[in-house]
């Protein structure tokens, strides 16, 4: 490219940027030397340029320490307090209060949430206080220990404690002997019991009994109200050797919402019932059930819920699955536990291995588990019959 | 664990490269401390300190940009000797002119003289003035070129031109506007 006025000032730039090689830097300087007004503008540019440069440094001086101030802003200390507290109130206590909420719905637990907000409930929370004042004061003065048979119509049941049983009937202990001594022998038993303060269970006094057929008494709504999905009667009738046949039960006529609300159990109660009782059960106890024994089962944080269970009542086995499927948490299962029960293939056993659960089955689709070290367990004690 | 990913040695050069302006501030919040310490330490005061850290951060930019920077070098190594360089010269010129009568003949010889200094100031101060008035691409186009002396191919890239020789074109025109502008104001 040839040097001329018209294009010199390209040849400047180009020459000022070190842009130039050896051969067109010597030609451009010999044109120069011909040229004074080009040079005098090669230093205007050169002034020119440097000015740019000057100004472009002054710029990002200035942009780097606006950008620190920004960011030194962004970067005040009392913000990462903030940030930390909103990440403890979103991540932390936000989902704390929600899950340990009484409003709050877990997955699965339409059922108790709706049984616990019925007004049967609540009167029968209220019923529980009662009884436990009453039985608070009457302990001193208790003399009734006895063992009533469900045959008897006017029988009050077992008393455990100061809080009288209502009874119930089963094939298995019709008439028999073995049945009354045994029932002696947990009369007994449970009389050691201290009842627990706050799950002292609930009285059947004043609760309206029936017959059936065969003359025993049963609970007044269990069989009518709820349906249950096994003939445990049957599976049940000839296991048990002892029995007792006592149960108490919350279903009875007082709490119609509660029983008309049983679903049946679809098989996955095992991992639900694991899970809360994880979640919710505190730490009790150990327990290790034995054979030939009577366990209690404590269970502490449940509001209202009282079984007494000898595992050979249809009528309990129904109320036991029905209430632990709806509550989850019952308050207290006593289980008689003979060696004979421990080892038949029967719809309801009590295992206890070497791991952390005790496995209530049911049935074969049905399983409970109670963890041990979240269970106090009671009155091992061989009973005398046995 | 991000900020330290993307105030990585790659990362920085990287995103220099690329003309990334939040860097800028992101490079003096997180190298100063060391240097402001350094300077400090030194016999300077905190403003001192932030200007030794611009310029260090003008010099690492244009190191990066003009590819000059040496590959195995870590950057804080590299910002903290440069700032280090850049306040010892200037401890030794305040002592220059601290002590009068030292090296004043040299001094008189190598300084231009007042009125030169002024009209230099004041062309710069138009040339400021003038460089703000143009247009946004203008502007930048010119102190890409003529400060961080980026390639044409670069600002093209950069600015969004379809190639070279349209940003050089656009560039004869920016320069002909801040001359206007220029000789408008004086």
């Amino acid at each position: 490219m040839h040097i001329n006025p018209e294009n010199i000032h390209e040849w400047h730039d180009r020459y000022l940027n070190g842009a130039l090689s050896d051969e067109k830097r010597a030609h451009y300087e010999d044109w120069l030397a011909t040229h004074p007004e080009a040079r005098r503008e090669r230093e205007e540019w050169e002034r020119l340029f440097k000015s740019i440069e000057q100004a472009g440094h002054e710029a990002m001086k200035q942009e780097i320490m606006d950008q620190a101030a920004r960011l030194q802003h962004r970067q005040w200390p009392m913000l990462a307090w903030y940030r930390a507290a909103a990440i403890l109130f979103f991540i932390v206590i936000l989902p704390v209060v929600l899950i340990y909420s009484p409003d709050f719905k877990k997955p699965g637990t339409d059922i108790t949430q709706k049984a616990l907000e019925t007004p049967s409930i609540s009167a029968l929370k209220e019923e529980l206080e009662r009884e436990r004042t009453l039985s608070e004061r009457s302990t001193s003065s208790r003399t009734d220990t006895s063992l009533s048979h469900g045959n008897n119509n006017s029988a009050r049941g077992w008393s455990l404690g100061n809080t009288p049983r209502q009874t119930y009937g089963s094939k298995a202990h019709e008439g028999s002997n073995s049945n009354a001594e045994f029932a002696d022998n947990m009369a007994d038993l449970l009389s050691d019991v201290k009842p627990k303060a706050g799950i002292t269970p609930p009285s059947e006094r004043n609760r309206p009994t029936r017959r059936d057929e065969t003359g025993n008494t049963k609970a007044g709504a269990s069989k009518q109200n709820i349906k249950a999905p096994v003939n445990a009667a049957q599976g049940m009738g000839g296991i048990a050797q002892s029995g007792a046949l006592l149960t108490q039960s919350i279903n009875n006529n007082d709490t119609p919402a509660l029983l008309s609300k049983q679903e049946p159990l679809n098989g996955n109660i095992e991992a639900t019932d694991m899970t809360e009782w994880k979640e919710n059960h505190p730490p009790m106890r150990l327990m290790e059930p034995a054979v030939n024994t009577i366990v209690k089962l404590t269970f502490s944080d449940s509001p209202y819920i009282l079984f007494i269970l000898p595992w050979s009542s249809a009528v309990s086995m129904d109320t036991l699955d029905y209430r632990i499927s709806e509550q989850k948490t019952p308050k207290e299962i006593y289980l008689n536990v003979p060696e004979s029960f421990y080892y038949e293939k029967d719809s309801v056993r009590l295992e206890s291995d070497s791991t952390q659960y005790i496995r209530i089955n049911f049935d074969s689709k049905r399983t409970f588990w109670l963890d041990k070290n979240r269970i106090s367990g009671q009155a091992i004690k061989k009973p005398r019959s046995q | 664990m991000l900020k330290r990913f993307l105030l990585s040695d790659k990362e920085i050069v990287r995103r220099v490269r690329e003309n990334d302006r939040t860097l800028l501030g992101q490079l003096y919040i997180h190298y100063s401390p060391a240097i402001v310490r350094f300077v400090k330490n030194h016999g300077g005061s905190q403003s001192d300190a932030e200007d030794v850290m611009q310029e260090a951060i003008i010099v690492l930019w244009k190191r990066i940009v003009a590819d000059t920077l040496e590959p195995r070098a870590r950057i804080s190594t590299f910002l903290f000797a440069v700032a280090k360089n850049i306040w010892f010269n200037e401890t030794r010129r305040r002592k220059r002119h601290a002590i009068p009568g030292t090296d004043q003949e040299a001094h008189a010889d190598s300084t231009p003289d007042a009125l030169e200094t002024v009209l230099s100031t004041e062309q710069q101060q138009q040339v400021h003035r003038a460089l703000n008035a143009l247009q946004k691409v203008c502007r930048d186009l010119l102190l890409l070129f003529y400060f961080e002396k980026r390639s044409m191919s670069e600002i093209a890239a950069h600015l969004n031109f379809a190639n070279s020789n349209t940003a050089k074109a656009k560039k004869y025109q920016c320069l002909k506007k801040l001359k206007e502008q220029m000789s408008h104001a004086h």
